[in-house]
């Protein structure tokens, strides 16, 4: 009799919980079609989600003695109905009403949830704000529900759609997930310890298959837990449509949150760690960023902000965008902060690049908000942001076109997921390498591989490609075998080049879970953690596309977003800055050459170059290429540092003795007097400075014979942004420039700015700018002026002319 | 107002950290050694699954290295900072005594190393002991990332 009450009761309890995690199971879903919902109050699935919820939960308070609960449910079940039926239309009032019955069950589940009484309190208020205007429903919403008589469980709303069946699942804290991992990492080392003993005893041969079935499960297990951790971003999203709306109707703002990417996993901790960051980017962007819907519509956007979230996991690094189309940032308006705030002193502000202001937004102090509001600018800031993304080992930086919005890249390791990853030796060092990356391994004393050395990189013939080849010993300077007596990893590195990375021995297969380190050794850029090996030794997790940058393999990837500079309040013209390089030539002259022209730096042995000003030749992984800019009598120590400028179609090499800086140039260009190697001047730091002119580089130095394009493209040259940023843009992607003026008759691409005359020329196509970013309805053939992307798509997708 | 301040032996000086500020006192016997990071990180070690940053001390003050072999065991110090732990390698580790509060400045002579990295001179049983930072030790070099 008293087993059998204890027992009916266990069994409650284990239906309350069972209850309670059902139903905050359900709130994610609901809080993002609530949204959803709003936004599209005829989109009747979402509307059948909130009703499905509702209805789960006043079924399931029949069971339980709840009574506050199953009334509140009931009435907003009722009204849900009407809503559904078309008897009642949602408004505004009704729409928070129902917003706010949500909240107020997830509050009171909550409270169930860590053992409470249910809160005091009446939901009277809800109640009225739901049956307001509402046609009188039937009686029972109005009369207390006596607590003794609890409403019987209905039956399944036939008119609901049933659930999809979903898979099994049970909730566990995380606390004992973390200790069962940390268990199976024990039984592993047991075990392994145990397997030496095996070895090293003649033991009964049953015993020692007994054993390996063990250690085989053991695995497995290990296996299945890391599993565990895994989490979708999905669970992280969620949440935020409903924050971003309140949010927004708290700052009487609109906006539309679009996100991509949740099916990217990563590790429960890293999730959990990023939700504060995201969450702080995003009201700082409908803070400050998204304007007020009338003063939207006056600078000529549409009166909805856009947020996109987007997520991309490449390798074991996971990006994350957070991009907005508001007024962008003040960089000026930073700058001033951080001069008054002693971050920054006068005298630096002229050698600050447009990415260094804005890059002043992740400085302790500093708050660009001119009031304290509720949600932002309370000095406790992107600084912390940052703080809390570098030591997850990731990092942050922000792009910002003025009055164009704002965009937040971040990029974190995946590194507390479990990476399937080779172990490999040099000296007496193990090292991790994602699998991902490793094409194919073969031992250097195979037959199949020739070496042979060129300036002072190693080739190898594989199959009959030609590969670099580097040594990972002299990438991490430590003792390694010689090349010819190592194994080979061909490893494919981001954009798809292949290398071979020389190591003493590939060791084994194993799936790592890397976990980050601290900065300091982060920094380097070669490491993306460590991870522990069964015998409980410590692996370096290698970052194969930092060592391949550092060891020249792979060309910086340049960052080609215009930035503009603002002059000051009264003068808010925008004016173009174009990034460059700036650099000393081998006699010692500081000279600019533009970001887009430059491909990769390379260094080459002195005598892998020949000197002089008409013929000169490098010899660069096994091609020979015209060197310009080698007009001196020798080079200086043993190696030569070579710029490499491409046009899209050929390559040439221009000797320098070193690059100084990245920075970048306003368009206000001097022509030099004479057709040369230097296109003209322009003002850096107040200093005047030579351009290339890689133009007239490529027309002098690029191999004869090299075939010219024959697609044309016409182009007004008498404007000043076509010929400095256009015209290069066109050029490289592999068009002969026309200009306009000249009046040619036929071509296959015209380029024309919204608004002005259609061009005389018999163009097979003719792409417009429009100086607006028009909003995502862009055709193929009307592009925003500075989205380089589309243009370079418009210009790929030419038709052929019919001849 | 007193709290436990652990004493320490290190480069030839008392030295004292707030207790509060330590996870523990371990011995280490493996250090992995990581290529091309910097001078005064000696490598990585573990303690119980976790992947601990082990610093040379006497490398952050500009001392030569203690005359140890390769597998001996070293006295260190765990201290947790921003998400990741430290082991701050020590010459020898003392106890963990009551402190008043009381600091004293620290007089000259000591360096400029040392001056970096105490914030003062304390008065214990055993005699004075310049109370250090633990920050110092780990937050060495990094420069501001741009």
């Amino acid at each position: 009799m008293h087993l059998s009450l204890s027992y009916w009761l266990g069994a409650m309890d284990d239906l309350l919980s069972e209850f309670i995690a059902e139903t905050h199971d359900m709130l994610a879903a609901v809080q993002e079609a609530l949204v959803a919902w709003e936004a599209d109050p005829s989109d009747r699935e979402k509307l059948d989600v909130i009703f499905r919820f509702v209805h789960t939960v006043k079924g399931n308070c029949g069971f339980f003695d709840l009574p506050r609960l199953a009334q509140l449910s009931h009435v907003a079940e009722s009204t849900l109905a009407d809503l559904r039926s078309g008897k009642r239309s949602p408004d505004k009032q009704l729409i928070d009403a129902i917003l706010a019955v949500v909240d107020r069950i997830d509050d009171m589940v909550s409270a169930l949830g860590r053992g409470e009484e249910l809160p005091e309190g009446s939901d009277a208020d809800l109640i009225a704000a739901m049956e307001s205007g509402d046609a009188a429903e039937k009686g029972g919403a109005e009369t207390p529900v006596t607590p003794d008589a609890p409403p019987k469980p209905e039956a399944q709303d036939t008119a609901a759609p049933s659930l999809p069946a979903a898979a099994r699942s049970i909730r566990l804290p995380v606390t004992l997930l973390d200790r069962v991992m940390s268990e199976i990492s024990d039984a592993v080392l047991i075990r392994n310890e145990l397997a030496r003993h095996v070895r090293d005893h003649d033991l009964d041969p049953a015993v020692a298959a007994t054993f390996d079935r063990l250690s085989n499960t053991i695995n497995e297990l290990r296996e299945d837990i890391s599993q565990m951790r895994m989490h979708r971003l999905e669970h992280l999203y969620t949440t935020l449509p409903r924050m971003v709306r309140d949010l927004a109707n708290e700052l009487g703002k609109k906006v539309t949150l679009e996100m991509e990417g949740g099916e990217v996993e990563l590790d429960r901790e890293i999730i959990e760690l990023i939700r504060d960051p995201i969450v702080h980017i995003l009201r700082n962007a409908l803070d400050h960023g998204i304007e007020a819907p009338e003063a939207r519509v006056e600078s000529g956007k549409p009166e909805s902000g856009f947020i996109t979230i987007a997520t991309r996991q490449t390798g074991n690094r996971v990006r994350i965008t957070i991009d907005d189309d508001g007024k962008g940032i003040d960089a000026d308006r930073l700058v001033e902060r951080a001069l008054s705030a002693g971050i920054i002193e006068k005298s630096d502000v002229s050698r600050m690049s447009q990415a260094d202001k804005l890059g002043l937004i992740f400085e302790p102090g500093i708050s660009t908000a001119a009031q304290v509001t509720s949600v932002s600018g309370r000095g406790v800031g992107m600084d912390v942001v940052r703080t809390n993304i570098h030591q997850l080992g990731g990092t942050i930086d922000i792009t910002s076109d003025r009055g164009e919005g704002a965009c937040i890249h971040i990029s974190l390791p995946a590194t507390l997921s479990i990476v399937p990853s080779l172990t490999v030796r040099v000296g007496d060092h193990r090292f991790g390498v994602p699998r991902s990356y490793a094409e194919e391994i073969v031992s250097a004393r195979s037959d199949e591989l020739t070496f042979s050395k060129t300036g002072d990189s190693t080739l190898v013939e594989f199959r009959g490609k030609r590969l670099r080849c580097i040594r990972l010993a002299d990438a991490l300077d430590i003792p390694g075998k010689p090349i010819e007596q190592s194994d080979l990893m061909v490893v494919k590195l981001t954009g798809g080049d292949l290398c071979a990375v020389a190591v003493d021995k590939v060791l084994d297969h194993e799936d790592l879970a890397v976990k980050p380190l601290a900065e300091a050794i982060m920094a380097s850029n070669l490491y993306t953690g460590a991870s522990l090996l069964d015998d409980g030794s410590l692996v370096l997790m290698l970052h194969v596309t930092g060592i391949a940058l550092q060891q020249g393999l792979i060309s910086e990837t340049v960052r080609r977003k215009r930035v503009y500079a603002v002059q000051d309040d009264q003068d808010a013209a925008a004016k173009v800055a174009i990034p460059a390089v700036l650099l000393a030539t081998a006699k010692g002259e500081r000279r600019l050459v533009r970001m887009d022209s430059v491909t990769h730096l390379a260094k080459v042995e002195s005598n892998a170059v020949r000197l002089g000003s008409g013929a000169a030749q490098v010899v660069l992984d096994g091609k020979i290429l015209p060197l310009a800019g080698a007009d001196i009598d020798a080079i200086n120590g043993e190696k030569a540092t070579i710029l490499m400028l491409g046009d899209g179609e050929s390559e040439i090499a221009y000797l320098i003795s070193r690059v100084i800086d990245t920075v970048t140039i306003g368009d206000d260009l001097m022509p030099a007097d004479e057709q040369g190697e230097v296109e003209g001047l322009v003002l850096l730091d107040g200093r005047a400075t030579e351009v290339l002119d890689c133009h007239w580089l490529f027309a002098r130095y690029a191999r004869a014979g090299a075939t010219k394009t024959d697609r044309t493209c016409v182009l007004d040259l008498g404007d000043q942004w076509t010929r400095a940023i256009l015209r290069p843009l066109v050029e490289g992607a592999g068009y002969r420039v026309l200009d306009a003026a000249d009046g040619h008759d036929q071509a296959d691409v015209a380029i024309v700015s919204a608004g002005s005359p259609a061009p005389e020329v018999k163009a097979a196509r003719v792409i417009t700018l429009s100086a607006e970013d028009t909003e995502g309805e862009a055709s193929d053939d009307t592009v925003h002026r500075y989205d380089r992307e589309a243009l370079l798509e418009a210009l790929a997708n030419r038709t052929q002319v019919s001849a | 107002m007193s709290e436990p301040i652990f004493i320490a032996e290190l480069a030839g000086r008392r030295i004292a950290f707030a207790a509060r500020r330590l996870e523990s006192i371990v011995e280490i016997s493996k250090i992995t050694p990581v290529p091309r990071s910097p001078d005064h990180i000696e490598g990585l070690t573990t303690l119980r699954s976790q992947t601990l940053t082990v610093i040379n001390c006497r490398r952050v003050l500009g001392v030569e290295d203690a005359d140890v072999s390769g597998d001996e065991p070293r006295q260190a110090a765990v201290v947790k900072h921003g998400m990741h732990q430290y082991a701050l390698l020590l010459d020898d580790v003392e106890d963990v005594v009551e402190w008043d509060g009381e600091t004293k400045d620290v007089l000259g002579g000591v360096g400029a190393a040392w001056e970096r990295v105490a914030n003062g001179v304390v008065e214990t049983e055993g005699g004075p002991a310049l109370l250090l930072d633990v920050e110092p030790f780990i937050e060495v070099g990094l420069q501001p990332v741009q």
